[in-house]
């Protein structure tokens, strides 16, 4: 009688073991699965510390701002685009058209024939305040890293301003535009279903073999931290004194 | 500007690396503000309607390949007090 017992609780404890390995095992299948490619935390670090390393850079900005009515947050009604080239050494930043040079919080700029306080004109308040030294924003990105994750490669090249230069839609294009994807529509509706099949194959198979699939990281910043930011916009009076 | 909801402001930044050298090649960061009564939002994030939007968009190059600039003397004295 004993031993029958001994022996059923050994079978039941053996069979929750193997279910609970069983258990586990998915889990950590799943979080494999979840950790496919690199942790974008971890490459996000290493990159940041590569350029603090690298200490010399060549920047170019280019600054867009206004209001938007779009999901994507593209600027539809322009009020501030601004475009700087900069060169950085150490903590040196020089900026040759604007004839400057900063060191984080100070600077100097060459303003109507004298070297002056980069805090004492307008004009040069504006890029101290507008232009964050990237490392500035590498830093923030980083504090926040554990939001980090990756996004899919952009092809094309991001237009920051809706419809061009000053910000209005060009009407033609549009249209052109609206046509093209009529047409594509319906091309897509008229070939068999197989092909759409292939498709989503072969995409899934470039996605796995795509060596840019883990090239663009996007980190989300928590709302003080974007509070700052748009503090430091404001400050900088690109929409106008007071 | 005095209709801007404080309380309600986004940001994020997507940063491209190049996978051979590891360094960051482009920044793009997109800082938006509610407007009140004109922006919609899920929670704390403004998904439509009219809102501010800014987009800084940084293109690094030339790592390590910089030469110090000459600065002036008159700059380098205002550099040095600040």
């Amino acid at each position: 009688m004993l031993k029958k017992t001994t022996l059923s609780l050994t079978a039941t404890v053996s069979v929750l073991c193997a279910v609970l390995l069983a258990g586990e095992a998915m889990a950590g299948g799943a979080k494999i699965q979840k950790a496919d490619g690199p942790s974008p935390g971890k490459v996000l670090r290493e990159s940041v510390k590569k350029f603090v390393k690298a200490n010399s850079y060549r920047v170019k900005a280019e600054i867009v701002g206004g209001f938007s009515d779009r999901e994507d947050h593209k600027v539809t009604d322009g009020k501030v685009k601004e475009a700087y080239e900069a060169e950085v050494y150490g903590k040196l930043m020089h900026l040759p058209k604007e004839k400057a040079f900063r060191t984080g919080k100070t600077g100097a700029a060459y303003v109507d024939g004298a070297w002056r306080y980069i805090q004492s004109n307008l004009k040069t308040v504006r890029f101290q305040r507008l232009f964050p030294y990237p490392r500035v924003l590498l830093g923030r990105a980083l504090a926040s890293s554990r939001t980090a994750r990756w996004v899919q490669h952009k092809k094309a090249p991001v237009n920051l301003l809706e419809g061009g230069d000053d910000g209005k839609v060009d009407k033609k294009k549009s249209k052109k535009k609206k046509k093209k994807k009529r047409k594509i529509k319906k091309k897509k509706k008229s070939s068999s279903a197989t092909v759409v099949e292939k498709d989503t194959v072969a995409k899934k198979a470039e996605t796995k073999t795509d060596p840019n699939a883990f090239r663009f990281l996007r980190v989300d910043a928590p709302p003080k931290e974007a509070l700052r930011h748009f503090i430091e916009v404001q400050n900088s009076h690109c929409f106008g004194v007071g | 500007m005095s209709r801007l909801d404080r309380s309600l402001t986004n940001s994020y930044y997507e940063i491209e690396i190049d996978p051979e050298t590891q360094l960051p090649v482009s920044i793009n960061t997109v800082l938006i503000a509610a407007i009140k009564g004109e922006s919609e939002a899920k929670g704390k994030k403004i998904v439509g309607g009219r809102h501010v939007a800014f987009h800084f968009k940084y293109t690094l190059s030339d790592f390590g390949k910089v030469k110090p600039p000459s600065v002036p003397k008159e700059a380098r004295k205002l550099l040095a007090r600040g």
